[in-house]
């Protein structure tokens, strides 16, 4: 069954469209990368979905209802979280109150919550009082992701949440990025990294703002054309 | 000396009050507000509205003024925020959903302010008012002078400032209020309904407003023009501070308060020996600006300021 379906989607900035009628199938607790060169729509695709930018044409239903173009705070509250690849935390609150941020829109708990954030992340214990913005950039990705996962999300929308990270945390965070998705949460995210893509179910190759190719991650890496547009052969 | 520090400290706590309410505003609603010193001066005239409509309540412990000043500044906390609430709900909300910019929004602000002196005079009169009798000062050791009612003007405003952060502290409106002023869309999508957060701004920064303003007017006389010369000790203020940051609003009306009493003071007595005719009152703003100078030379971004604000 299908957790998110995206059909025919164009949307863009302005008068500028990014995306060009893209379609693509989300299946519950499935793991799905979006790959694809810089600048194909990657990112506008998650931001369309959650509400971010507006779509032009085009529907896209979670969970059975329609939410095209819903204000991004009723999306986010019909189950869907959005961890954006930039300004992904609040950076002058502590760790603790861009957890409780993560919760805005839910009472109650909040214990067991953090708990959850904490099973995943374990290094944020120590560190609930330190303000994010003086963190490293593995621990402030530990934060967006934790931030995400206060809702209890049904869908969790990672925007490569891997970039700028050192190899060893990204090898660390694709695990914990599987270890969320084992725990009952659908992930759809933006693979930057081989590793990344390798730890997804399924993918689909995003260029030019339309979909080239979708399949299993063992179909998507065996295909001589993509390997060509994103492995770079 | 020491009586200028003190004119100083309680000058400083009512600009802290209105630094506070202007650093809000342009940290969350993106905008220096012009319009904040009019509402300072809105919310001395509804507590003198309120004063002369609740019944005659006496006075207590040694100030000039009984319970009934006290329920007055309430109503007009309530009042003022009203009233600047339906401002945003008219004006500014429609401006932000055109994506007017910061600089559209500051000047019509600016034009708010003409249009907030020219109702406080309709309604009040161009003349001046008094909350009650002048109140005379006891004088202490080392020559300070001061009235019991100042004691209260800077109590009430180090508990307002103190509640203030708290509330923006601990309270779960509080932290979505500083999640909404680092990062709009992340707040968002985090659930925050980001117009609420822009109501509570506005309530905030008025009722902060509107107290200072009251506690202004139990010192001098009301007049319809009387937030507009708070207005720059308030800015300056929230830029040698940092904009956006609360610590900063607050030491910032402090130095910016002090500075001025004192520097002007020590001036006042040297143009004296000097033999020198010059009133050193009508320059406080220029003081005000120099300290702006001399901080931002040596921090760009203010004391507490965030990179980029």
């Amino acid at each position: 069954m299908n957790i998110l379906e995206v059909e025919e989607i164009t949307s863009g900035y302005g008068s500028m469209d990014v995306l060009f009628g893209v379609s693509a199938e989300i299946e519950e607790e499935g793991l799905v990368a979006i790959i694809g060169p810089n600048g194909a729509g990657k990112s506008t695709l998650l931001k369309a979905v959650v509400g971010a930018v507006q779509a032009k044409k085009g529907r896209i239903t979670f969970k059975d209802q329609e939410i095209t173009n819903w204000p991004i705070e009723k999306i986010v509250k019909s189950g869907l979280s959005w961890v954006p690849q930039d300004d992904h935390i609040f950076p002058t609150l502590s760790v603790a109150e861009n957890l409780d941020v993560g919760a805005y829109s839910y009472q109650g708990n909040y214990e067991s919550r953090v708990e959850r954030v904490w099973s995943f992340f374990p290094q944020l214990k120590d560190r609930m009082d330190q303000t994010a913005g003086d963190l490293s950039g593995g621990q402030q990705q530990m934060v967006a992701v934790g931030r995400g996962l206060m809702s209890e999300p049904d869908l969790l929308l990672l925007d490569e949440p891997t970039a700028g990270l050192a190899p060893n945390l990204i090898q660390m965070m694709y695990k914990k990025i599987e270890e969320i998705n084992e725990s009952g949460v659908t992930v759809l995210l933006v693979a930057q990294s081989l590793e990344t893509f390798r730890a997804s179910k399924r993918g689909y190759l995003l260029s030019s703002g339309e979909i080239k190719y979708s399949g299993t991650t063992g179909e998507l890496l065996g295909n001589e054309e993509v390997q060509d547009l994103y492995f770079g052969g | 000396m020491l009586g200028s520090l003190v004119n100083g400290i309680i000058l400083g706590s009512i600009i802290t009050l209105g630094a506070i309410g202007v650093t809000l505003v342009a940290d969350i609603l993106n905008f220096f507000n012009f319009a904040h010193g009019a509402i300072f001066t809105l919310g001395a005239y509804f507590t003198y509205l309120y004063l002369n409509l609740l019944p005659e309540t006496g006075t207590m412990f040694s100030l000039s003024f009984g319970p009934g000043m006290i329920l007055a500044i309430g109503l007009s906390m309530i009042s003022t925020s009203v009233v600047v609430v339906v401002f945003d709900k008219i004006i500014f909300r429609t401006l932000r959903r055109r994506n007017a910019s910061s600089l559209f929004l500051g000047l019509t602000s600016l034009g708010l302010v003409f249009v907030m002196k020219a109702g406080i005079s309709m309604i009040w009169g161009p003349q001046v008012h008094y909350y009650g009798p002048i109140q005379s000062a006891i004088n202490f050791p080392l020559g300070i002078k001061v009235k019991p009612d100042e004691f209260f003007i800077v109590a009430a405003s180090l508990i307002l400032v103190l509640v203030s952060y708290l509330f923006l502290k601990y309270t779960r409106l509080g932290k979505a209020m500083r999640a909404t002023s680092d990062n709009v869309t992340l707040a968002r999508a985090s659930g925050v309904e980001t117009e609420k957060i822009v109501t509570w701004t506005w309530v905030m920064s008025a009722s902060l407003a509107a107290m200072g303003g009251s506690l202004y007017g139990i010192e001098v006389q009301l007049r319809p023009t009387m937030g507009w010369s708070f207005l720059i000790p308030m800015f300056v203020a929230v830029i040698v501070g940092g904009v956006g940051s609360f610590g900063g609003a607050l030491l910032g009306g402090m130095i910016i308060g002090i500075s001025e009493e004192l520097v002007t003071s020590l001036l006042q007595d040297m143009f004296l020996s000097l033999n020198m005719n010059v009133i050193m009152s009508a320059y406080k703003p220029a003081i005000a600006f120099v300290m702006v100078i001399i901080i931002l030379l040596v921090r760009p971004h203010g004391i507490f300021g965030k990179k980029g604000a």
